[in-house]
Order: C-alpha cells, then sequence, then structure tokens
C-alpha cells in the first residue's frame, strides 16, 4: 500500500483547522467561509486519494452550490457577532466536555484502523461510469426516492415562498 | 552545472513533465494577460477611430508594463470598518481559481519520452470536465467575500447582483454540459478533444455537432466571466464599481488579472469542447509525426515534439480567437439591464438548454439501438 504524501497530511490539518473555524468563530460569514474552506479541501483529499469523480462532485455541489447559499442568506441576514452562552452548571459542562471527548475516541479507534495506509483508491470503482452504473443498479430504488423528496422539497419551497392572496373584505 | 542537467533531465521524463508544465502554463498564463490587455486597448481603440495607446514604449508596448507599475505603486487602502481577513482573502479568491481550473486543461498532444506517450497536460484527470466546472463555481466567493468585507453598499449590492448572475448562469451551463457529455460519452477532456480529431475527413469539431449548445456555453461564458454586455455588478452609473469598490493598488489589480485570467479559461474550454482544442485543422496527430518525420528526417521523439509545438499553436490560435470575440462583444455591445439579464438566463438559456438535452437524448438512443427506437 502507497503511503500518504505530506501533501494529504498538510490537507488534512486544513480540513480539520477550517472545520475548526467553522465551529468556533463568532462572525457568522467567517463560519460559512470556513465550511465552504472544510468541504473544499475535503474534496481536495478525494483528489489526492484518486477519487477524481467524487472529489469533482464534492467540490461542484457542496463548496461550489451549497455552501454558496449558506454565504449568501448569512451576508443578506446581516447578522452581528454574537457571544456564545452555554446554559448549564459548571459540573454539566464538564461532564459535557468528557463525554464529547470519549466520544470522539471511540469514533477515532472505530474508524482509523481501516483506514491505514488508504492513500490511493485510484481504480475502475472511481470513475464516473462505474459510479453511475451502481446508481442506475443496484441503487435504483433509494436514488429515485431520492429524487422524489428534493421534488417534493422544492415544491414544498414555492407553495410556502409563493405571495399570499388578500381576501377582499 | 551537473546538479542542473540532472534536474533538466528529471523534468524531461515522464514524471517530470507535469511539474515543468505547472511552470510553463502557470507562467504562460499569467504572461497572456498583458497581450490581451494591449490587444483589447488596441482593439478599442480601432473601434472607436481613436488613436489608442502610443506614448509608452513604441507602438504604445509598454502601455501594459505602466499600468502593473501604477497599481505596484498606488497606495492600498483597507477600509476601517472592513473586515480585515477576508477584505485581503478576496482578491487571492478571485485569482487561484482560473488558475487552478486550467489544469486540467489539456494544451496540447503527447510527447513521446522513454519510450511511453506522455500528455502534456498539468493534471490528466479523468473528469475534467466536472472539474473545471468544479473550481470555476468556486469564482463567487470572492465576490462575495469582497462584497460583504468592505462594509459598504456598492459593494454589497454589486457582489449580491453579481453572485446571483453568475449562479444563475451556472445552471444553464450545468444543463448544456449534459447533452456534450451524452454526445461524447465521456468526462475526459482529452478524450473528448480526440474525438473530435478527424484523418483527412473535414473534422467534426463540437460546434457543428452541438451548434446550440455552443451558442449557449458561449454567451453564459460572458456573464460568468463578468464582461460586457454583462458586466452589472460594475455598473459605473449606478454602483459606482461594484463589488471593488473599496479595493486599490495591487488587491485590484489582482481582481482585474482574475478577470483576464478566467477570459482564458473560459476561451480556452470553448476551444477544447467544441473547436477541437489542440488539433491542427484537417490533420491528426499521426499524421502531423508523420510529416515531420518524412519532411525533417528526424526520429520519432523529435518528430513528436515537433507536432506538439504545432498543437500547441493551433490551440493558442483558437483560444486568442475567444479572446479576441470578448474583446470585440465589449466594444459593440451595450449593456444589458438587470431584469433583461435575468430572463435571459432563466427563461431563454435554461430552456434552451433542457430542450437540447432532451433533443440529445432522443438522437443518442435513437443511434446507440442502431436506428431504430
Amino acid at each position: 500500500m502507497e503511503q500518504p504524501s505530506v501533501l494529504q497530511y498538510v490537507i488534512g490539518v486544513f480540513v480539520l483547522a477550517c472545520g475548526c473555524l467553522a465551529a468556533f468563530a463568532r462572525n457568522p460569514v467567517v463560519s460559512a467561509m470556513a465550511l465552504m474552506g472544510t468541504l473544499f479541501s475535503t474534496g481536495a483529499l478525494y483528489f489526492g486519494l484518486g477519487a477524481y469523480f467524487i472529489g469533482a462532485v464534492q467540490i461542484l455541489i457542496y463548496a461550489g452550490a451549497i455552501s454558496v447559499l449558506f454565504v449568501f442568506v448569512v451576508m443578506l441576514l446581516d447578522l452581528k457577532p454574537f457571544p456564545v452562552n452555554i446554559p448549564g452548571s459548571s459540573l454539566g459542562k464538564v461532564l459535557a466536555v468528557v463525554a464529547g471527548a470519549g466520544f470522539l475516541v471511540a469514533l477515532g479507534m472505530s474508524v482509523l484502523p481501516g483506514l491505514h495506509g488508504a492513500a490511493n483508491v485510484a481504480g475502475e470503482a472511481e470513475t464516473a461510469k462505474a459510479v453511475s452504473l451502481r446508481f442506475l443498479s443496484k441503487y435504483m430504488l433509494p436514488y429515485q426516492v431520492t429524487g422524489l423528496m428534493i421534488l417534493s422539497a422544492v415544491v414544498g419551497v414555492v407553495v410556502l415562498g409563493r405571495p399570499r392572496k388578500e381576501k377582499k373584505a | 552545472m551537473e546538479t542542473l542537467s540532472a534536474l533538466g533531465g528529471w523534468l524531461w521524463s515522464p514524471a517530470g513533465l507535469s511539474y515543468l508544465l505547472v511552470v510553463l502554463v502557470g507562467v504562460g498564463l499569467l504572461s497572456g494577460v498583458p497581450v490581451i490587455l494591449m490587444i483589447e486597448r488596441w482593439g478599442s481603440a480601432w473601434m472607436q477611430r481613436r488613436r489608442g495607446p502610443n506614448r509608452v514604449g513604441p507602438f504604445g508596448l509598454m502601455q501594459p508594463l505602466s499600468d502593473a507599475l501604477k497599481m505596484v505603486f498606488k497606495e492600498e487602502n483597507i477600509p476601517a470598518q472592513a473586515h480585515k481577513i477576508l477584505f485581503q482573502l478576496a482578491p487571492c479568491l478571485a485569482v487561484i481559481p482560473p488558475i487552478l481550473a486550467f489544469a486540467a486543461i489539456p494544451i496540447s498532444g503527447h510527447l513521446i519520452l522513454d519510450g511511453t506517450e506522455v500528455p502534456v497536460q498539468v493534471a490528466n484527470i479523468n473528469v475534467g470536465l466536472l472539474f473545471v466546472l468544479a473550481i470555476t463555481s468556486l469564482h463567487v466567493y470572492s465576490v462575495l467575500a469582497a462584497g460583504w468585507a468592505s462594509n459598504n453598499k456598492f459593494s454589497l449590492m454589486g457582489a449580491l447582483r453579481s453572485s446571483s448572475q453568475m449562479i444563475s448562469y451556472e445552471i444553464a451551463i450545468g444543463i448544456t454540459v449534459v447533452s456534450l457529455v451524452l454526445t461524447y460519452g465521456t468526462l475526459d477532456l482529452r478524450e473528448i478533444v480526440k474525438l473530435q480529431a478527424h484523418g483527412s475527413s473535414l473534422p467534426m469539431w463540437g460546434a457543428g455537432l452541438q451548434p446550440l449548445a455552443f451558442l449557449i456555453l458561449w454567451i453564459s461564458s460572458f456573464a460568468e466571466t463578468n464582461r460586457l454586455p454583462f458586466d452589472l455588478p460594475e455598473g459605473e452609473s449606478e454602483l459606482v464599481a461594484g463589488y471593488h469598490t473599496e479595493y486599490s493598488g495591487l488587491k485590484f489589480g489582482l481582481f482585474f488579472l482574475g478577470e483576464y485570467v478566467s477570459m482564458y479559461l473560459a476561451s480556452a474550454f470553448l476551444a477544447t469542447l467544441f473547436f477541437g482544442g489542440y488539433n491542427v485543422p484537417f490533420v491528426n496527430e499521426a499524421m502531423l509525426r508523420e510529416f515531420w518525420q518524412n519532411a525533417a528526417g528526424v526520429t520519432l521523439e523529435t518528430a513528436a515534439l515537433l507536432a506538439v509545438i504545432c498543437q500547441l499553436i493551433s490551440f493558442v490560435v483558437k483560444v486568442f480567437f475567444f479572446m479576441w470575440v470578448f474583446v470585440w462583444v465589449r466594444w459593440t455591445l451595450p449593456r444589458f439591464r438587470y431584469d433583461q439579464l435575468m430572463d435571459l438566463g432563466w427563461k431563454m438559456l435554461l430552456p434552451l438548454g433542457i430542450f437540447n438535452a432532451i433533443v440529445t437524448m432522443v438522437v443518442s438512443y435513437y443511434l446507440n439501438r442502431g436506428g431504430r427506437f
């Protein structure tokens, strides 16, 4: 197995830094931009793994389309930086930190051994053709159901956003 | 000296070539910007029957240099209430995506190094078409960040206009690309270029196979690069200078650079998809190599190198054709009104793109079934 390159570690650190910034930044616009950075650099990681199709789709859909909407909406709302007040006693906060750290460790222990050394997954499995064939055969039903769900969401948005007709008195 | 020649040998090997190309393409792209700047100044002067630049250097040739020096030496002003980090990040975000996306453009054919065929392209990835679209979609962030971070109402209005314009036309581009993918059956830009090469017959260029898709992508590329007639974010009469109102000096220069590099990218993309990319019209790569072998009596490796140079020239000529059209249109058509721009995008180009995709689907189904439904 190929060892991960230095660049992959650099990108990985960038992903984590952007993720932390997205979570901890006081300014919502900075948060949204950092979220974009996270999604984009995750796409870069996929490229490093040789999964070009997944990487391109990740950047196109998440970094290029979805987080633009986040940034757009946050800018339009003109939110001010806000102080974060976590309610609850200090004992509760300590317990929350311990529980969160424990969850992180458990997650790492279950995921990391499987990932070790997986520096390159390039191959037939990751091409656009293979992905679309699987979409149109094995995962046909979930694919169609997801499409239906998105369609109903779009219709719902149009219904909710439609200007109300004023009743004539 | 020995290390230098070792380095040269490594760069001229299949493994090192892409590093050499990173430098060559990057430098070539950035030094192409003053060229188009000069062409634009001369072109506009010619169309308006003015003299154009003629003071700096012979025939005004040093004008781009003086423009660049002016930007370097101007004071850089950051507004007091601006968001400092995003304000400085925005110009970088304007330049990086178009240069990055250029990595996936196949600029020439294949070299023969150490007995293997090496594609002349910075990154030969199998989803080049998606890669270019994905990276160019990040261009919006520079506009949004610049507009918001400037803390200026003109900037914000310009940014909102510009980003909604770019997103709207991206949808038309996305739908149109579907019909192209159906026609070529691949997302690999190099494969698409190869499919457009023909022997001695007329080249089957994409513009002939998909004329409507070509027209839609061409119009959309003007909107994507914020050029006239769609340069509403910079509508001087209503918005001062749009999202870069507050920028001065080299930061404004970076926005300027970003606009011209994305014009190069759009031109190269159109040439690759519709005008046969690096192919020399009427001949294919094998014929070019054979010609050089017979005419100059050189080895296959040298013939491949000469063929690659011919193809590179062909590609550059095609790119400059589209660049000239950008200039031509800018000084010919007046600016659209904003509602006209949105109507064109959503009510004309998007339905036409969907129509084109459906027609392509029916035709390719018919052809794949051997001529019957």
